[in-house]
């Protein structure tokens, strides 16, 4: 590819993060009852926490103390606004009304342009939900602050590479939608597998050493427990380094798999409409 | 021909509707399966963390697991009965904005019983079973035997929730017939509920359990009810019962009338 046509590609794919941003922050709604939903999922998991700990007797569970699983709990609901990408309705709805052929014909890569429509949704996401989540558990639970400044500065490239695995996790199931022009709630159970066994919900030691163990064979695993065990200091340096190695590991195995799909795929999609 | 506006017309009426639905729902057989295998997962799913939590600890707000598996399955029952019912309560905003109402007022049966038995979703089935699994096994680890006085607590606790969730869901979502617009809030009170009805209600602030307890009166769901079931005399018991079944009954009556004063300022474009 020439500069110059990389140069207007890059922007193509700027302008798709910033029309996202701003149809997101139009729908004032929407916007209102998903921040109330995520923050009563936050606050009822943060009371249950409070009392499990009240009523245990003892000041550590699973290597956790309250403040460090409150923090864990806090931080799981804030980066979870972000791990859950567009992607599979994006190409669902472009595969239903034939607005693929679009795609498919525009100058520009398609999964890398809806990637950038992520982007935009997620940097929206950012902006009106996970902020003032942030504010209501500063204000009303606490302040989720790092286990150091090591910590904070790991956890940042891990949740990047989380984000990017669960997206082109998210990429491949999207490409069920080529084969039976509809996804069904196939996302929905995706999601709820991803966060149950990735330990959105619960650090998966709670789940017993068999789990575990298991868990680090799966790609589950380096989207939550790793970012989310770094923030809070129970994986250490090497550690961390290691896990984001696997999380490359990964979403490289996922590319790869897609690419391959891809290819086959394309040659036989079907349109209608548009 | 049966007479219009009896009850066995408008009965008539409704299994014919069920008959509908049932073969329409079953034209579509993967995504019977889909949901089926997806709500398995969420119930399922979530008693199993719920399992894991209370067992992290020693119990939550002073519930053990048996207490907490009885609580779970009386919520996943209520939310199960009411998903395969009342799911056109959910939708009401939607009906408005896409003038769904039109057809409903112009037919020769009651608007409202019209409009409540105009949909069967089977997919509801698949949230009942996991919860009559669960609500089964907590009955047994609690160690309720299976009485008739039991059972009828059963029932009048079951029913009390399946009412109370129809009244607030249509109460709440019928505010779109003044509105006309989507925006109720009807997904927020599914979370409220969903996060009400699981859990012991012990673990909320006190302001919380008053909201819960007396202005959405969330806990009468399973929370009281399960209380009711797990105390020692019946004295206690059927009060608390009575007491969810007298407030669902009560919140049904202001969903109808809510629903029948609304209807008189709905309008729309037609269809």
């Amino acid at each position: 590819m020439t500069k110059p046509a990389a140069k207007s590609n890059a922007k193509a794919y700027l302008y798709q993060i910033k029309l996202q941003l701003v149809s997101h922050l139009a729908y004032r709604y929407g916007l209102v009852v998903a921040l109330l939903t995520n923050s009563i999922l936050l606050f009822v998991n943060v009371f249950l926490w409070k009392a499990i700990y009240a009523g245990s007797g003892s000041a550590r569970i699973a290597g956790f103390d309250s403040n460090m699983m409150l923090t864990y709990v806090i931080v799981s609901n804030l980066i979870g606004s972000l791990l859950h990408p567009g992607v599979e309705y994006n190409v669902r709805n472009k595969v239903k009304s034939g607005a693929i052929a679009m795609d498919l014909m525009k100058p520009f890569n398609p999964p890398l342009s809806w990637l950038a429509s992520d982007v935009g949704r997620s940097m929206a996401t950012c902006v009106t939900r996970l902020l003032p989540m942030l504010v209501l558990s500063v204000c009303f639970i606490q302040a989720p602050l790092p286990a150091s400044a090591t910590a904070a500065a790991l956890f940042i490239p891990s949740f990047i590479l989380s984000y990017f695995l669960v997206w082109t996790i998210s990429l491949l199931t999207s490409l069920i939608a080529f084969m039976a022009m509809e996804l069904g709630n196939v996302s929905l159970v995706k999601d709820a597998l991803i966060l149950i066994l990735s330990g959105g919900y619960l650090p998966l030691t709670l789940f017993g050493p068999t789990f575990f163990k298991v868990s680090a064979f799966l790609p589950f695993k380096y989207i939550y427990h790793l970012p989310l065990t770094i923030y809070v200091g129970t994986t250490g340096p090497e550690e961390a380094l290691f896990g984001m190695a696997i999380q490359a590991v990964w979403i490289l195995v996922f590319i790869l798999l897609f690419a391959f799909a891809w290819k086959r795929i394309i040659r036989r999609v079907l349109v209608q409409g548009g | 021909m049966k007479k219009t506006g009896t009850i066995s017309h408008h009965l008539d009426v409704a299994l014919c509707n069920a008959r509908l639905q049932a073969q329409s729902q079953l034209e579509y057989p993967i995504f019977l399966v889909n949901w089926f295998f997806f709500n398995f997962l969420q119930w399922i799913g979530g008693y199993w963390i719920l399992t894991l939590m209370a067992q992290s600890g020693n119990g939550i707000g002073g519930w053990g697991i048996n207490e907490l598996t009885l609580l779970y399955g009386l919520g996943v029952v209520s939310h199960g009965i009411v998903v395969i019912f009342f799911i056109q309560t959910w939708y009401i905003a939607d009906m408005v904005v896409d003038g769904e109402f039109d057809r409903i007022m112009l037919r020769p049966l009651n608007a409202f019983v019209n409009f409540i038995t105009r949909d069967i979703n089977f997919v509801g089935i698949s949230d009942l079973l996991p919860g009559l699994y669960i609500l089964g096994r907590g009955l047994s680890l609690c160690g309720i035997d299976f009485t008739a006085a039991n059972a009828l607590f059963i029932v009048v606790s079951i029913l009390g929730g399946v009412l109370i969730r129809l009244g607030l869901y249509l109460t709440l979502n019928s505010v779109a017939l003044w509105k006309k617009t989507r925006d109720t809030g009807s997904w927020l009170l599914t979370e409220l509920m969903k996060s009400g009805s699981q859990y012991p209600a012990a673990i909320f602030p006190t302001v919380i359990q008053t909201l819960f307890t007396w202005c959405v009166p969330i806990a009468f769901i399973s929370y009281i009810p399960a209380k009711a079931l797990l105390s020692p005399s019946a004295d206690i018991a059927l009060p608390l019962c009575l007491a969810s079944l007298g407030i669902g009954i009560a919140l049904t009556a202001l969903g109808i009338f809510v629903f029948t004063k609304g209807l008189k300022h709905y309008e729309s474009c037609g269809n």
